[in-house]
């Protein structure tokens, strides 16, 4: 699948690629406003990064022009303008999701691959895990026809944990995914510990290997390859 | 002291001073006036009598009736002539009066004669009296009519001048309002309104900008933060990192979010400050409450604080998404600040809510407390902002915010009015 990313801070839209690439996606950069509007001309994309402040536009015309093309592309808005206007007035012309610089990179991931989920319409809402599948419909873990009963916490992180997968995530971005960054809680992360502690017992009780693998106190890392 | 009244006063005593003196100044002139009057004509009198002897020889027999009494004494030697005061039997008044007296020598033949005329006062004494009554009454009238007309006059004219400090007065930096000063046709008011209004303009202007800087500011934060934040998102997938590398990532990371929620933070200052957020509808605040509770009950639960609650119905008119903040800001700190096994209370009554929890065991500095940057520990991992962002709020929405320390307890205690007239 490809993932545009429409981003004038050259930087930035290079951390981007370089981190949703993998083996389910191919990511291409567009780093001003022609370019981007010759793209989504030119090729079909499963997803658009799309920055709102560019050079010579802005990225609600590119987002205008999808639209008016009548183009099915999944779209995330990333902007520096932590405005409400922008962000109704974005979702209002068509935009799937909105997320605030600075983000976290598995932040945006689990963004775009929820927005990938939402958008496909080949009826794959289910990730498998090993002999456990992710019931993305009925937000739930099922082994064979049996449910394992998770929180929703615990749903939550595991599919953040499932769309990151294999890479590290820090805890603080565990806290923003699944409290908000509205909230400020405390210093320290320690109590995300007993929601990963009882999503790991879950999962090892039915069967699974230990997949969670913790990191230098720094964050997690969800080991899985299938 | 109004400046009129000042005025006022300082120009009575100046007229009562001057009509004083001019009083006393004008009574001796008139008396003196009126005294040569009538020594003129007993002066008169003796002309007409040295002519009558020179022609007839002999002295003219005194009238009896007449207004100038005379009589004559025979004397040796020539005396002088005098005119003085006398205090006679006036046969007329049958009393004791005061007379005009004029004393002079006329030969008649070889003999001497001393001549003694008088004249009483009595008629000048009325005379000047009424005189010096009637003037004094003109004046005072005049006075106390100057006295009524510059007051009902200055009060016209200072007209403009007060509205201009009433308009003042309802002006406030930064509100969209532009302020409305009186017409006025008068030079002083014209200048002073000109002089005002060009330093509203400044002052305005002055702000917007330290506004934009603000917000361009906080954005163009963002942007490199963003890119420092996903430089370290790829940095810790690396395989090989010691665990000492990680601590420091670690301590970057932390540095990463503080200065992206300061930049936030002060952001949102600016536009709570732009009125960005003046959409008000009327919040169920207890239903707001429990949301908030929910979202909080982990954190809580791990610092193994109590939290209790007394929630009533209750409804605040004010912006959905300040509400939100507002709470936010108030249960964190409350949390934050808390000390390890402390409590929270939350009352929340009919347009009044508290929000109080143990900790430091000293009042803060109320004046202080809602100050930017306002920490009460220099190496506090928080940004100081909490507060004043609080109080902005408060100010915005009407809420009236107060901090109070009872019981070892921190209470903040916020009221609001049922429609407060949010513009």
């Amino acid at each position: 699948m490809k993932i545009l990313i429409i981003e004038d801070e050259k930087k930035l839209a290079d951390n981007i690629s370089t981190y949703l690439c993998s083996e389910q996606f191919t990511c291409e950069v567009a780093y001003d406003y022609y370019e981007a509007i010759e793209k989504i001309h030119v090729y079909e994309y499963a997803c658009i990064i799309l920055d709102i402040t560019l050079p010579h536009g802005s990225g609600l015309d590119i987002l205008r022009e999808l639209k008016k093309a009548k183009k099915t592309e999944g779209i995330l808005i990333i902007s520096a303008r932590d405005s409400l206007d922008d962000k109704v007035l974005g979702l209002k012309i068509g935009a799937d999701d909105y997320l605030t610089k600075p983000f976290h990179l598995p932040e945006l991931l689990a963004r775009v691959s929820a927005i990938i989920r939402r958008k496909s319409f080949d009826g794959t809402d289910e990730i498998s895990l090993d002999h456990l599948t992710v019931d993305l419909s009925e937000r739930s873990l099922k082994s064979g026809k049996e449910i394992i009963a998770l929180t929703r916490k615990e749903y939550d992180l595991l599919l953040y944990f499932l769309t990151n997968k294999n890479r590290v995530v820090t805890k603080e971005a565990i806290v923003e995914h699944l409290w908000g960054d509205e909230i400020d809680m405390a210093d320290s992360y320690d109590f995300i510990y007993s929601h990963i502690k009882n999503l790991r017992k879950k999962l090892m009780n039915a069967g699974c290997p230990d997949y969670i693998k913790s990191v230098y106190g720094m964050g997690y890392r969800f080991v899985y390859h299938g | 002291m109004k400046l009129f009244t000042r005025y006022n006063r300082i120009i009575m005593l100046m007229a009562v001073l001057i009509f004083l003196i001019s009083g006393i100044a004008y009574y001796f002139l008139l008396d003196y006036i009126l005294l040569q009057e009538i020594d003129e004509v007993l002066s008169h009198k003796k002309t007409r009598m040295e002519t009558f002897v020179r022609i007839t020889g002999s002295l003219p027999v005194p009238d009896r009736l007449g207004e100038v009494q005379v009589s004559y004494t025979p004397v040796p030697t020539a005396i002088k002539e005098l005119h003085s005061f006398a205090t006679l039997y006036d046969s007329i008044e049958n009393r004791a009066a005061q007379f005009r007296k004029f004393v002079f020598t006329l030969p008649v033949k070889n003999e001497l004669y001393q001549v003694t005329l008088t004249r009483p006062l009595a008629g000048t004494h009325n005379l000047l009296t009424t005189l010096i009554f009637v003037t004094l009454a003109t004046i005072l009238t005049i006075l106390l009519i100057s006295v009524l007309i510059n007051r009902i006059i200055l009060r016209k004219l200072w007209e403009p001048f007060y509205a201009t400090i009433a308009a003042m007065r309802s002006y406030k930096l930064g509100k969209v309002k532009e302020v409305q000063l009186p017409e006025t046709n008068i030079n002083e008011f014209q200048f002073l309104n000109e002089n005002l209004e060009d330093t509203i303009h400044k002052a305005e202007e002055e702000y917007q900008s330290l506004k934009e800087f603000t917000e361009n500011a906080s954005h163009e934060l963002q942007t490199p933060l963003a890119v420092i934040r996903s430089k370290l998102d790829l940095l810790i997938q690396k395989e090989d990192l010691s665990e000492m590398q990680s601590e420091e990532l670690r301590e970057i990371y932390g540095s990463v979010k503080k200065m992206s929620q300061l930049s936030r933070s002060l952001l949102l200052m600016t536009k709570i400050g732009n009125q960005q957020f003046n959409k008000v509808s009327q919040i169920d605040l207890k239903e707001k409450i429990e949301e908030k509770l929910k979202q909080f009950q982990e954190l809580w639960n791990n610092s193994q604080l109590q939290v209790r609650c007394e929630l009533e119905e209750t409804l605040i008119p004010a912006n959905e998404n300040l509400v939100d903040i507002l709470l936010n800001n108030l249960l964190s700190n409350a949390s934050r600040h808390n000390i390890k096994g402390g409590s929270i209370d939350i009352h929340l009554q009919e347009r009044q809510l508290s929000v109080s929890n143990t900790g430091f065991l000293k009042p803060l500095d109320p004046k202080r407390i809602f100050r930017r940057f306002y920490k009460e520990e220099a190496h506090s991992h928080h940004n100081g902002l909490g507060l004043s962002i609080v109080k902005q709020i408060c100010e915005q929405s009407n809420i009236q915010i107060a901090y109070l320390y009872e019981n070892g307890r921190h209470i903040f205690q916020l009221k609001w009015q049922e429609s407060n007239g949010v513009d």
